[in-house]
């Protein structure tokens, strides 16, 4: 059922995920958002999303670059996503403000840069469909060399959370109404 | 400073979990705890409860000061379109909770406010709240200048949720779970990245004092 749920959104998310990078960025012959696997110099290992608590969730992995330059991971986009971006956390003090990295996520040549809680993820919001933990996403990140690479990942469970995808609790036969926030114009 | 105490302590117990996050200031904070016994790190000034009136996720006023009065209470403010360490800080605080033993668990109170409230209402607090383990979480909302305020108060700086051109917005929030005692004051918080174990540690000692 989930699959046929992310295939129909599909469509849908292409559309929206105009504002992660199709058009305007360096990358002027953006692929597809479904790439070839091609060999690409970018590869992700151990990839995971961390099972998301509302319409936002976070992959994490570790990024490598073979290559023999440095590439930046401009954005991407993931069936039934509004919106793909690397985001960062800043610790300020007391607080802590996420935030889309500045000119995208650099990969050094022959380097690697790990996505990990408290530091960098790839942050995937307005989720249309509650992911469970079990299920793999196929995420496309975009590159600044004008490659995408399909990351898939499982949705892995979080420890103090519950896993049976019953988030609608005890008052809920109103509540299927996460997406209805002012977040995304 | 987490490491700090961790390192004072490593004689005694090997097994404080320093899950990395970057040695922040924190406003006040001074002496390891390692002389008190708590795994958390200490404040040189006690901070008092936030005598601040939210709305809880029935949509009743819950004033933080008065409706946990005496009780021993563990405070975080986040929000719930985060996707990384608001769930992460939550879930631990659960896992920590659940490995009370329920009589002293029930009483010990665990406060979410948002930092979001245009978007965090009480049904949506409500609904993310229920997807952690710990059932008895208490989930709060407000005017955004009484959540400033409460902030604050115990020691966490916000400004307004930022719309970014992208249509993201970013929200800030606070760095830390606040433990109070039972004189409702606190001078006992835990970073993100913290080890639910060392948390329930000082829930009970907080529970014996």
């Amino acid at each position: 059922m989930m699959k046929t749920i992310l295939v129909l959104a599909a469509a849908a998310a292409l559309a929206l995920a105009g504002c992660s990078n199709d058009t305007g960025t360096p990358s002027e012959s953006a692929p597809p958002a479904v790439s070839e696997s091609a060999p690409a110099a970018v590869t992700v290992s151990d990839a995971y999303i961390a099972q998301p608590a509302s319409n936002t969730a976070a992959m994490f992995g570790t990024v490598s670059n073979s290559g023999s330059e440095a590439v930046t991971i401009t954005g991407g986009s993931a069936p039934g996503v509004g919106m793909v971006q690397v985001h960062e956390f800043v610790k300020n003090g007391n607080t802590e403000v996420m935030q889309e990295v500045p000119g995208g996520l650099e990969i050094p040549a022959g380097g690697s840069v790990e996505l990990k809680p408290g530091s960098y993820h790839v942050m995937l919001m307005e989720v249309a469909d509650q992911w469970a933990v079990g299920d793999e996403v196929t995420v496309t990140l975009n590159l600044s060399n004008g490659d995408s690479i399909d990351v898939t990942a499982p949705v892995k469970a979080r420890e103090g959370m519950t896993q049976d995808e019953s988030m609608d609790g005890m008052e809920s036969d109103d509540s299927m109404d996460m997406e209805a926030s002012p977040s995304a114009s | 400073m987490k490491r700090l105490a961790g390192m004072a302590l490593a004689g005694v117990l090997a097994l404080v979990g320093c899950a990395a996050t970057d040695d922040a200031p924190v406003a006040q904070v001074i002496t390891p705890s390692n002389t008190t016994g708590f795994m958390g790190t200490t404040l040189d000034q006690p901070l008092p409860k936030p005598d601040v009136t939210l709305t809880d996720t029935d949509g009743k006023s819950f004033n933080v000061a008065k409706d946990t009065k005496g009780r021993v209470t563990a405070l975080y403010i986040g929000y719930t379109h985060c996707p990384d360490v608001c769930p992460t800080t939550m879930a631990d605080l659960s896992v920590a909770m659940g490995s009370l033993p329920p009589d002293q668990a029930k009483d010990v109170d665990v406060v979410f406010i948002t930092t979001d409230p245009d978007r965090d209402t009480p049904k949506v607090i409500r609904k993310w709240l229920n997807s952690f383990s710990w059932d008895r979480l208490i989930g709060l909302t407000g005017e955004y200048s009484d959540i400033q305020a409460a902030a604050k108060s115990v020691g966490v700086f916000l400004d307004p949720p930022v719309k970014n051109p992208d249509g993201t917005i970013t929200v800030e929030h606070g760095a830390q779970v606040i433990l109070f005692g039972k004189d409702d004051t606190s001078d006992l918080i835990f970073t993100s990245g913290f080890e639910p174990s060392d948390v329930a540690h000082d829930l009970q000692r907080l529970l014996q004092e």
